[in-house]
C-alpha cells in the first residue's frame, strides 16, 4: 500500500500536472510559508482558510488583489506582479483538482473521488 | 587526581530536549496569543516565523529526549556497552549545527514550505548526518546482545529505520515527478508525516516499556501480548496514515485499506480498558516509593492514550471525518498526542534516569508536582475546547454554510478560552523544565 501512494495515487491524476507556471508559482508558494496559515484539502495551518477552490470562490482577479494587497490578517507580501500571476495560476490550477470541503448533507462516507468541479 | 569521568552519553541529549521545549514553548505562547486575542486585521507577519518554531523544535524535543531515553537505557538493558561516544557526539553536534541553521532559516525568513520539516535542505543535510550516526551507534551497539531482543529493543530498531524512510520520503517534493502533480505531492507529504509520527511514537513507546521494566520489574516485555501490540503498532505505522487524507481524490481503496487498519486501534483501547487500574495500583507504587515520580507521568500517559485513542477511533470513521477534518479537532488530536502521550512518556523516562543519579528536596518534589498537576489539568482544558471549537467549525461549515470568516467570528469566544488554557499549559510545561534542568545539573555521570 505504500507503494501504492507513489504508484496509483488516484483516477484523476493523469490530468492533474502543474504547467510550468503553476510549477513557478508553487515555489513562491513554499518561499513564502504559505501553509504556516492556509490549508488544501484540509492540512495546513489553522488561521487563514482552506484555498483548495479559492479561484472558483473568489474569482482570479480578486485572489491576485488580495495577494497584493494583504486583507484581514494577512499581510500584503510584497510580491511582484509576476510573481503573483504565477501564484494565482498555481491556486487555480490545484483548485481544478478537487473540491474541499464538500458541503454535502447528509454526508456521504468517503468524499467522491471523481469531485465536481465547483461551478460545473 | 582522578580524571573527572567523562558526561554519559544521555546526559547531553536530555539537555538539547530541555532546551528545544523551552524555545517550543515560548515560541509557543507567542504564537497562540496572536490567535487567541488578536483583533481583526491585526497583521500575523511575526506567526509565520513563530509556528515553524514551535513546531521543529516540539519534534526536536521528542526525538531528542527519546533517543537520550535510549542512550540511558538500552546498554543496561541489554548489558553491553555502548558502541561508540564518539558517534554519539558527533550525532548531538550534527543536530545542533542543524537546530541552529533551522532557527537562523527562520529567524531571516527562509523557509522549504513544507508543513513539519519547514527547514531548508541544509539543516536537513545534518539531521541526516546525525540521524546516520544514530543508526550505526543503535544497531552496533544492540547487535552485541546475546540474548533476543525485548520487545522495547524491537521498537527502537523499527523506529530507527523507518524515521530514515519517512525522512527521505519527506523531501521527495524536490524531485519533478512529484512536484509537478498536486495530489501525489500532497498524498505523499502527509503520508510520510504519518511514517514520520508513527517512527516517533515507536521509540517513545519503546521507552515506555521499557521503563515499566526497569523500574517496576514488570516482566511483559518478551510476552506474545507484547509482541502482539508492536506488530499491530507496526501495521498502523505504515499503513493507518491515511485517515489524514480521506478527502484528497485518491484511489478508493487507499482509503478503504487505511480505514480497516485504524479500526484495529479499537484492540488497543479494549485492552486498555481491560487493565485500566493497573497504572494506579497503590500496591505497586508502594513496593518502589523511589519510583513515584516517573510512575506518576506513566499513569497520566495511560489517560491520555485512553482520550486519544477514542478521539483517534471517532476521527478515523470517514463520515465523521467530513466534519473534524481541517478543524481544530485534529489540532487537539496533535496535542493530547505529543504533550498527553509522548512527553509525559519522555518526562518519565527522564526524572527515573535523572533521579537515579540524584535527589530530590521536599521542597523540588512539591514544585515539580505543581508543573506535573498544572500541565495535566490545562492540557485537558486546551483539548477540550479545541475539540468543541473543532466540532461547531465542522458542523457549521458543512450543515450552515459558513464562509472562513464566519466560523472564526461564531469560535472567537472559544478561541479566547483556548488562549488561557494554553498559557495555564505554557506555565505547567516551565516548571516541568525548570525542575528537569535542575535536576540534571545535579545528576552524576
Amino acid at each position: 500500500m505504500s507503494a501504492g501512494v507513489f504508484l496509483d495515487t488516484g483516477v484523476q491524476q493523469e490530468a492533474a500536472t502543474f504547467s510550468p507556471e503553476g510549477v513557478s508559482g508553487k515555489r513562491i508558494w513554499l518561499r513564502e510559508n504559505c501553509m504556516v496559515c492556509h490549508q488544501f484539502y484540509g492540512m495546513g495551518g489553522y488561521l487563514g482558510p482552506d484555498l483548495t477552490n479559492v479561484i472558483s470562490r473568489l474569482g482570479s482577479e480578486t485572489t491576485a488583489w488580495v495577494i497584493r494587497n494583504g486583507r484581514g490578517s494577512m499581510p500584503d507580501l510584497n510580491l511582484p506582479e509576476e510573481d503573483i500571476r504565477s501564484l494565482t495560476i498555481f491556486l487555480e490550477e490545484m483548485g481544478e483538482t478537487g473540491t474541499f470541503p464538500q458541503k454535502t448533507w447528509p454526508p456521504g462516507w468517503f468524499p467522491p473521488v471523481h469531485q465536481p468541479l465547483p461551478g460545473s | 587526581m582522578t580524571p573527572p569521568s567523562p558526561r554519559h552519553p544521555a546526559t547531553r541529549f536530555f539537555w538539547a530536549a530541555g532546551g528545544s521545549l523551552l524555545l517550543a514553548i515560548l515560541a509557543g505562547a507567542w504564537a497562540i496569543q496572536m490567535v487567541a486575542w488578536s483583533s481583526p486585521g491585526d497583521s500575523i507577519e511575526t506567526f509565520i516565523q513563530l509556528r515553524p518554531i514551535h513546531v521543529t523544535f516540539a519534534i526536536a524535543w521528542i526525538f531528542l529526549a527519546a533517543i537520550g531515553g535510549i542512550w540511558a537505557y538500552l546498554p543496561k538493558a541489554l548489558n553491553v556497552s555502548l558502541y561508540s561516544r564518539r558517534l554519539t557526539q558527533m550525532q548531538g553536534w550534527l543536530f545542533f549545527v542543524a537546530g541552529v541553521l533551522a532557527l537562523a532559516g527562520y529567524l531571516t525568513g527562509n523557509f522549504s514550505g513544507r508543513e513539519y520539516l519547514n527547514f531548508t535542505w541544509p539543516a536537513s543535510l545534518c539531521i541526516a548526518a546525525g540521524w546516520g550516526c544514530f543508526f550505526v551507534n543503535f544497531f552496533s551497539t544492540a547487535r552485541k546482545s546475546t540474548k533476543p531482543w525485548p520487545v522495547y529493543v524491537w521498537m527502537w530498531a523499527t523506529g530507527v529505520v523507518m524515521f530514515t524512510w519517512t525522512f527521505i520520503e519527506a523531501h521527495l517534493w524536490m524531485l519533478p515527478w512529484f512536484e509537478e502533480a498536486p495530489v501525489r505531492d500532497l498524498s505523499v507529504q502527509w503520508k510520510s508525516y504519518g511514517g514520520l509520527t508513527g517512527s516517533w511514537n515507536m521509540l517513545v513507546y519503546g521507552l515506555l516499556i521499557c521503563l515499566l521494566e526497569q523500574i517496576g520489574g514488570e516482566g511483559a516485555s518478551r510476552s506474545r501480548k507484547a509482541f502482539f501490540f508492536y506488530w499491530l503498532g507496526l501495521t498502523n505505522l505504515m499503513f493507518g496514515y491515511a485517515h489524514h487524507t480521506y478527502h484528497l481524490p485518491q484511489a478508493e481503496w487507499i482509503r478503504w485499506m487505511s480505514f480497516g487498519i485504524s479500526m484495529t486501534e479499537w484492540v488497543v483501547l479494549l485492552s486498555l480498558i481491560q487493565d485500566w487500574a493497573q497504572p494506579w495500583n497503590r500496591e505497586i507504587w508502594k513496593k518502589s516509593p523511589a519510583h513515584r515520580v516517573p510512575r506518576a507521568f506513566l499513569a497520566a500517559t495511560s489517560a491520555w492514550v485512553g482520550i486519544n485513542l477514542v478521539l483517534a477511533l471517532l476521527i478515523s470513521i470517514p463520515t465523521l471525518n467530513w466534519f473534524t477534518h481541517g478543524t481544530t479537532i485534529t489540532l487537539a488530536h496533535a496535542m493530547g498526542s505529543t504533550i498527553g502521550i509522548n512527553s509525559m512518556v519522555l518526562f518519565g523516562g527522564g526524572f527515573a534516569w535523572m533521579l537515579s543519579r540524584s535527589t530530590l528536596s521536599r521542597g523540588q518534589e512539591k514544585y515539580l508536582w505543581s508543573g506535573f498537576a498544572m500541565t495535566n489539568i490545562f492540557l485537558l482544558g486546551f483539548f477540550l475546547i479545541l475539540v468543541l471549537a473543532g466540532g461547531m467549525k465542522g458542523l457549521g461549515m458543512v450543515r450552515s454554510d459558513w464562509s472562513f470568516s464566519e466560523a472564526q467570528d461564531h469560535l472567537a469566544p472559544m478561541l479566547y478560552w483556548a488562549g488561557w488554557m494554553a498559557m495555564g499549559l505554557f506555565l505547567g510545561v516551565l516548571i516541568l523544565l525548570f525542575s528537569w534542568f535542575s535536576i540534571l545539573s545535579r545528576a552524576k555521570s
